[in-house]
């Protein structure tokens, strides 16, 4: 009679316990994902849409079930462009036990770079900045990095422009996202792109370019290749145009893979909050704003299994 | 002397080394032994998270930047608006061996108390360079020229290649007696290390202030040609403060890049000199104790501030941008509720509190 108690209870038990876990596994499992970005400070007017966008992207995901029972619960922290609130955030995105993270500035990319190796974490930024690839396994550019973006740019001025060498400014983000492609366009140069940067204009707050803009002008600047968000921009083109350097814009069809990538990188439909290559020409009005998408090979290490995950 | 060593309720001084004692009674002894104890004790009871960890952190190094800047503004009346330049020079010093040596270079990673004590000497000797014209201007012009060191400081570091641009300079995690130190004890370690940092630090400044330099110092903030009748010499008093001001500020500027494990320029900025400008004057100016306190509530006020700005970020249309003006709008009403209702600061709430309970169980 115990005996039948005890088995009774052990059975009982044991078919709870499946139970539960089948309506676990039937049930799906959660990826905890985090997003630190400028929602406010610097650069919120780019990062504040990319924010609702991520959102809206991950509610898609879980509402169309793309992942099947699977679910993605992605938290979203403002981080005003700062990287201690970055580190911050990052800090307690790994408390809550992420297993994939998404950054956003430059300059916390490449300051937690040490941390997302030695974490294993694999991170997607909004910055497509070439160094962030540098001595770094577990970042991933979904795009071509700026200064490819900014070489495509260049080459594009140099195969359309008629006449000699073209003479091209570079007006920056005050910041690294800013100088990154700098040193790469001039490499380009110095590697044989038949191009001469005469300035690289890293803007401030300014309401006005008018100067700038004249001053580039009298040194014979013919192109601005720009590499900043899109207020400063803005400002640059609206003074441009009442300088009767009226401009014209054209864009680039949508993602293309270079057929010499052997890696297929999915595209999905992601908020880029900042477009490399606003380029203006002077004083013949174009403007051409333009995206070149190129993919970058992930590397091996991106299907490693992470400890304990 | 009262005959009740614990409970003093009156002023029983009959000398100038009775007025500068350390503690004035057991109690006070014995509540600041039990409160150093605490802190030192509370980490193997509780476990924080590594966020709140390294916002306790970052309080303690800002502890240490405000004694500093205390010295300087303080008790030597001279307004410094470079102070995060001063950090910046400390936490600079300990990424220029990383850009020379290497990250991981032994000096780095097992030399690190050494690493501190020379950032701090480097601050000294920039803040006594910087101080040089306290010697001979005064007032705004004198704030004007330590803004000036920021602007260099900060132009500086964006444009050398040697300092990366601005960009983070790395810093890898050091070793203690157990080994090299992983994440999960990273921000406890330097808690540890940071307390008695601020322990030191708080004892020095005490008793600074109880030798004829600490003396001098207030002598000149109150009146330097009175000061100068006096035989003292004003000018050096000046240059002696900001060197001492950026020793703590050096000290601090390690700190920061061994916990943060990196330096870029924009922990640095014209902004942080003011926050901590605001630091000290909630505080409270002049006062050792308003040192502690001012970090302490501006830090969690930047905490509550971010969440409700972060909550105002997703309502508010993006275009207006006014959950960005959230955080220095607080800033600037807070600076100017202390400096309009309380502008002996925090500090002064602290002195009510403790002159209450002195005098209890005997009220006057």
């Amino acid at each position: 009679m115990e005996n039948r108690k005890r088995m009774t209870v052990v059975l009982s038990l044991t078919l709870i316990f499946i139970v539960a876990f089948t309506f676990q596994a039937q049930a799906g499992q959660t990826y905890k994902l985090g997003l630190s970005l400028a929602i406010t400070g610097p650069t919120s007017d780019a990062g504040d849409p990319y924010s609702k966008g991520v959102e809206d992207y991950f509610n898609y995901v879980n509402d169309m079930k793309l992942l099947g029972d699977d679910k993605i619960d992605c938290t979203i922290r403002d981080d005003q462009y700062k990287t201690d609130i970055t580190k911050r955030n990052f800090e307690d995105f790994l408390d809550q036990g992420i297993v994939f993270y998404l950054n956003y500035s430059t300059g916390s990319t490449l300051a937690l770079k040490k941390d997302f190796d030695e974490e294993k974490m694999p991170t997607i930024p909004a910055s497509f900045h070439a160094g962030n690839l540098v001595d770094s396994s577990y970042i991933f550019l979904p795009i071509a990095s700026y200064s490819a973006q900014a070489i495509g740019l260049a080459e594009y001025v140099v195969n359309n422009h008629k006449g000699s060498t073209p003479k091209v400014a570079m007006f920056i983000h005050p910041s690294a996202f800013g100088r990154g492609p700098v040193s790469d366009v001039e490499k380009a140069v110095a590697a044989g792109l038949d191009m001469e940067i005469v300035e690289v204009v890293e803007h401030g707050k300014d309401l006005d370019n008018t100067a700038m803009l004249k001053r580039l002008n009298s040194k014979g600047v013919q192109y601005v290749i720009s590499q900043t968000i899109q207020s400063p921009v803005a400002t640059m083109l609206k003074d441009a145009s009442r300088l009767g350097m009226v401009a014209k814009t054209f864009g680039e069809p949508p993602p293309t893979l270079s057929p010499r990538s052997p890696v297929q990188v999915r595209t999905p439909s992601w908020p880029w909050p900042r477009s490399t290559g606003v380029m203006i020409r002077l004083p013949t009005p174009i403007i051409t704003p333009m995206a070149l998408w190129w993919p970058r090979l992930l590397p091996k290490s991106f299907d490693a299994p992470r400890p304990g995950a | 002397m009262s005959t009740n060593r614990w409970l003093a309720t009156g002023n029983y001084f009959t000398s100038y080394q009775d007025e500068q004692r350390l503690f004035f009674t057991h109690l006070d002894r014995t509540i600041l032994t039990m409160f150093l104890l605490l802190l030192f004790v509370w980490p193997l009871l509780f476990t924080l998270s590594n966020k709140y960890m390294l916002v306790i952190d970052n309080i303690l190094i800002a502890v240490v930047a405000i004694i500093g800047l205390n010295i300087v503004t303080g008790f030597a009346g001279l307004i410094s608006i470079g102070h995060a330049a001063f950090v910046g020079i400390g936490a600079y010093t300990v990424a220029s061996f990383s850009r020379t040596l290497g990250d991981s270079h032994v000096i780095i990673t097992h030399a690190w108390p050494l690493m501190i004590v020379l950032s701090g000497l480097t601050g000294a000797v920039f803040g006594a360079i910087v101080g040089l014209p306290a010697m001979r201007l005064k007032h705004l012009y004198l704030a004007i020229a330590t803004l000036s060191f920021q602007m260099i400081f900060t132009w500086t570091i964006n444009f050398l290649e040697f300092f990366n641009q601005g960009q983070t300079i790395s810093i890898s995690r050091v070793f203690w007696f157990t080994g090299k130190l992983g994440r999960k004890d990273h921000y406890l370690f330097w808690y540890y290390v940071l307390l008695v940092v601020v322990v030191l630090s708080g004892f020095m400044v005490r008793n600074l202030l109880r030798t004829r330099y600490g003396r001098c110092l207030s002598a000149v903030r109150d009146n330097d040609r009175a000061a100068d009748a006096m035989g003292m010499h004003p000018g050096l008093t000046k240059v002696y403060a900001f060197g001492l001001a950026g020793f703590f500020a050096g000290v601090a500027g390690a700190l920061h890049a061994y916990v943060y494990r990196g330096v870029g320029f924009e922990s640095f900025t014209l902004h942080h000199s003011i926050t901590y400008l605001a630091m000290a004057i909630v505080g409270g100016l002049g006062t050792l104790n308003g040192s502690f306190w001012g970090p302490a509530a501006i830090i969690t006020l930047e905490l509550q501030v971010e969440t409700l700005a972060e909550h105002a970020g997703q309502i508010l249309p993006s275009t207006w941008n006014l959950a960005t003006a959230l955080k220095p709008f607080s800033f600037g009403l807070v600076i100017v509720l202390f400096l309009m209702f309380e502008p002996r600061g925090i500090a002064n709430w602290w002195r009510i509190v403790r002159s209450y309970t002195k005098l209890w169980p005997f009220r006057y």
